[in-house]
């Protein structure tokens, strides 16, 4: 359903993904690993244009959805974003009220229900619901980290995307709330296709059916999670996965 | 979680998803800012250079930047720039030696001297003086400056160069202040704690490493409002007289390259006569070189001070 | 009294630690800056309250309170200035529509629509930001010719008003800019990931964030040109208004024209007018200024 075909891109001289091709099935969730500055979110925001924003950054190659070039002439690239939401690494709440971060997607592309019925579903949905809940008008940026993660999950679950974007949405999340956000990822799997940058080995393990592992830019190896944790083909994905270094 | 479909029809070509229309929109408005920007400055310019190249047509540049008698409507007219250029530098030169000490070292006194209550009012007053209109210090300088200096110099003329000069430097002394502390202020502080924690007094900390690192800035200061007082129109137009000589003394008369251009144009000027197109060079040459100035400035400003926190 | 260190220890010590032993030298060392810095601060604040002075004094005698008792025929009064208030008050409000929404306008566009990094676009920005540097006196002359003769405006306040608005551009445009650029990269990113078109970020995010700065460089930018005598003389001010201007097509006045009229005449009774428009002037730009901040405080609170 989404897939990248010698998708490369380079920022100035520097190349940051180079000739990535990888087919994400449809409701399946896919984990990307590999060593910082390896390309994990280059990839993930390849696939969202958000990399575009960046100056001097070029794409080349293809990146389909449902068939369709994501960097064709005619594609506008807010669509693109509203099809396939993306949750950066670092959270970024607006400095608004809870209330109006979750908003602000659903409006810009015309929601016309009760929003303040879609705002308590997508912050259950992202277990921060108990905690907002009295108070939707309260800051955002008065949120600890980890909630402000969470409202960032939530927020982009309002725009109600097809593929989900997650760039290691866990990192700043203690142990309760990461169990809460995985186990979010994986009743989405009915619903939306996940690709989730990580670094937490174990929690790709846990959660992806399939795991691409980016070296350098490159695409060393996409397997089943299965297969690349118990019997990679690659030699230096079986020294990521086991935690030796060459 | 509410049932969807995920194959939802495509609509990702063209650009007709909500929002779209209002995004079209806004960005012709803004192109349309932009050029309206573009076109102002386009037209200023062009009409400078329409003038001088029309004056330089009559008048041979050589005379123009050589000569040293400028008499554009006497019978036969002279038109050296030299006397108006010579008044311009002068009071320029004779502001900044006023306005450099004072602007800067209320700036020390601001960053590394005064008190908070002190403080805020000397800063109040620094930004009172610096939104006083040109025009009102003008009137100082007819109404107070000149009659106190000829207290001490009776034989002053009533428009001299030497109050113009001061109350100039006054005018553009807030601007020196207010820039130069901004520099100070971008030196990183672990800078003034190391200094200070070797013994030394404040004033020779400020002094010796202070603000050396932030020279670049303290120049640009300078430098910029050195480009105001090249600019400045009123306060010579009022106090330092009409008289386009090559005076020597401070206590005479002269006439600046701004007072010839405004007090020309007082009289109503036609935009095809010849005294027009005097007004037109000489206002292109003051274009020029404030226009140099200031982007000189602007460009020490931008390059961070050295050893400075952020990148 | 504490023992020298010297007579505590039961060691030799050596003639440095001895010497740092010698009791702290009272009260500060000699501070050259302190002196010189205090001294420049004072005459900033002198200079300040001179200029008040003069103009103050001046009135005052006008007003009757000369030392002979006789007041001068027409002092500074309301019916004196009153022509050129008026006039300063549509020349700040011709401005302040003309030069903000176009400069807020050109900023967006060079900043948000255009590539920023492409060369020419900041070619154009860096040209049109040093144009705030040229003297006002030449936007008079431009002005002149364009205005004036060209569209015959007349010496009219619209006239007027155009050519104040075109020297405020590009101050407005330099320090919208400035604002938008320091928006973080990150909000527009974040908003841009949930699908909003370029004008739904600018719209809801970056203009809230920079709205502030914004404002204040636009309040300053007013309030500068608002004072500007040179370029409305250029373009044939007049010194006798005897009406208020009702509309744009009325003759040009204004109070900084009025200070210069009134102030270059040798009789005193015109030199206390002139001071008598000074103070209108400096109180209706300390108006702005108010009005400025009072904008700025609720900008903060209504978009956070
Ligand atoms: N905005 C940018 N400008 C220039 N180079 C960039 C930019 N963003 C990323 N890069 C470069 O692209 C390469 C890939 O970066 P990317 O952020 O995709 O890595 P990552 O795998 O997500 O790393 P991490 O695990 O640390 O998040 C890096 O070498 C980085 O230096
Ligand atoms: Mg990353």
């Amino acid at each position: 359903m989404l897939s990248a075909d010698r998708l490369s891109v380079r920022f100035g001289s520097k190349t940051a993904l180079a000739d990535v091709s990888l087919d994400v099935p449809a409701q399946k969730i896919v984990s990307v690993i590999g060593r910082s500055a390896c390309g994990k979110t280059t990839l993930l925001r390849a696939f969202n244009r958000t990399n575009e924003m960046i100056a001097g950054a070029r794409t080349t190659g293809t990146a389909r959805f449902h068939g369709t070039d994501l960097y064709g002439r005619t594609v506008d690239p807010v669509e693109v974003r509203r099809r396939i939401g993306m949750i950066f690494q670092r959270a970024t709440p607006f400095p608004k009220s809870v209330f109006d971060n979750i908003a602000f997607g659903p409006r810009a592309g015309g929601f016309a229900g009760d929003l303040h019925e879609l705002a308590e579903e997508v912050l259950t949905s992202a277990g921060l619901w108990a905690d907002v809940a009295g108070d939707l008008d309260a800051p955002a940026l008065a949120l600890s980290a980890g909630q402000q993660q969470q409202l960032c999950i939530a927020r982009t679950l309002a725009v109600r995307p097809d593929v989900l974007l997650m760039d290691e949405p866990t990192a700043s999340l203690d142990p309760a709330a990461t169990a809460r956000i995985e186990s979010l990822v994986h009743s989405l799997k009915a619903t939306y296709t996940v690709v989730i940058a990580t670094h937490d080995l174990s929690q790709a393990a846990r959660l992806s059916d399939m795991t691409a592992f980016l070296d350098a830019g490159e695409l060393v190896e996409y397997s089943p999670t299965a297969t690349l944790f118990t019997n990679p083909r690659t030699r230096q994905a079986e020294e990521y996965v086991t935690g030796r270094t060459s | 979680m509410v049932a969807r479909t995920v194959t939802r029809p495509l609509f990702l070509e063209g650009t007709g998803g909500p929002g779209a229309r209002a995004d079209r929109v806004a960005r012709r408005v803004f192109l349309a800012c932009a050029a309206l920007t573009g076109g102002t400055a386009a037209v200023v310019l062009g009409v400078l250079a329409v003038g001088a190249a029309q004056f330089f047509a009559e008048a041979p540049a050589g005379g123009f930047f050589a000569g040293t008698t400028w008499a554009p409507f006497a019978e036969e007219p002279r038109f050296g720039v030299w006397p108006l250029v010579a008044a311009t530098s002068r009071i320029t030169i004779g502001a900044i030696l006023v306005a450099a000490p004072l602007g800067l070292l209320s700036a020390v006194y601001l960053q590394h001297y005064a008190g908070r209550r002190t403080g805020a009012v000397v800063a109040a007053a620094v930004a009172a003086l610096a939104s006083v209109p040109t025009v009102v210090f003008g009137y100082v300088a007819l109404n107070a400056a000149t009659p106190l200096l000829r207290l001490v110099w009776p034989g002053a003329e009533a428009f001299n160069g030497a109050s113009a000069t001061l109350v100039v430097g006054l005018m553009i002394a807030p601007t020196v202040a207010f820039l130069g502390r901004e520099a100070l202020a971008a030196v990183p502080p672990a800078y003034f704690h190391a200094g200070m924690a070797l013994g030394a007094s404040r004033g020779r900390v400020v002094a010796l490493v202070v603000a050396p690192a932030a020279a670049r800035g303290i120049a640009a200061a300078v430098l910029l409002a050195m480009a105001r007082a090249v600019g400045e129109t009123m306060i010579v137009t009022m106090a330092a007289g009409s008289h386009a000589g090559l005076a020597w003394s401070p206590l005479e008369g002269v006439r600046t390259l701004t007072a010839f251009v405004a007090q020309t144009s007082l009289g109503d000027i036609a935009p095809d006569g010849p005294d027009f197109r005097a007004v037109a060079a000489v206002a292109a040459l003051l274009f020029v070189v404030t226009y140099a100035m200031h982007a000189a400035g602007r460009a020490l400003l931008a390059r961070r001070p050295a050893g400075s926190a952020h990148p | 009294m504490t023992p020298p260190v010297a007579e505590r220890s039961a060691y030799p010590v050596s003639p440095t630690i001895q010497a740092a032993a010698k009791p702290m030298l009272p009260g500060r060392r000699r501070d050259f800056l302190a002196g010189a810095s205090r001294l420049a601060a004072a005459t900033m604040l002198a200079a300040a309250a001179g200029l008040a002075g003069v103009l103050a004094r001046a009135v005052w005698q006008a007003n009757g309170g000369s030392a002979d008792g006789t007041p001068y025929a027409g002092g500074a009064g309301w019916e004196t200035i009153g022509p050129a208030v008026a006039g300063t008050l549509w020349l700040a409000l011709a401005t302040a529509a003309l030069a903000l929404p176009i400069g807020l306008g050109t900023a967006l566009y060079l900043e948000e629509y255009a590539r920023p990094k492409r060369r020419a676009v900041r070619a154009f920005q860096a040209a049109v930001a040093h144009l705030a540097g040229v003297p006002s006196v030449v936007y008079g002359v431009a002005g002149l010719v364009v205005l004036v003769h060209g569209l015959s405006a007349g010496r009219s306040i619209f006239a007027g008003g155009l050519a104040l608005a075109a020297l405020a551009l590009p101050t407005v445009v330099a320090t919208s800019a400035e604002a938008i650029r320091a928006v973080p990269d990150d909000l527009r990113t974040a908003a841009y990931g949930l699908g909003a078109t370029r004008w739904q970020v600018v719209r809801h995010q970056v203009l809230p964030a920079a709205a502030a700065p914004i404002a204040a460089g636009a309040c300053a930018a007013i309030t500068r040109t608002a004072g500007e005598a040179a370029p409305l003389l250029v373009l044939g001010a007049t010194s006798f208004a005897t009406f208020a201007p009702a509309g744009p097509g009325d003759p040009l006045v204004s109070l900084p024209t009025q200070v210069f009229a009134w102030a270059v005449r040798p009789q005193a009774e015109f030199a206390a007018q002139a001071a008598g428009a000074a103070i209108a002037l400096l109180a209706i730009l300390l108006g702005l200024n108010v009005a400025g901040l009072f904008l700025r405080r609720r900008l903060r609170k209504v978009l956070p």
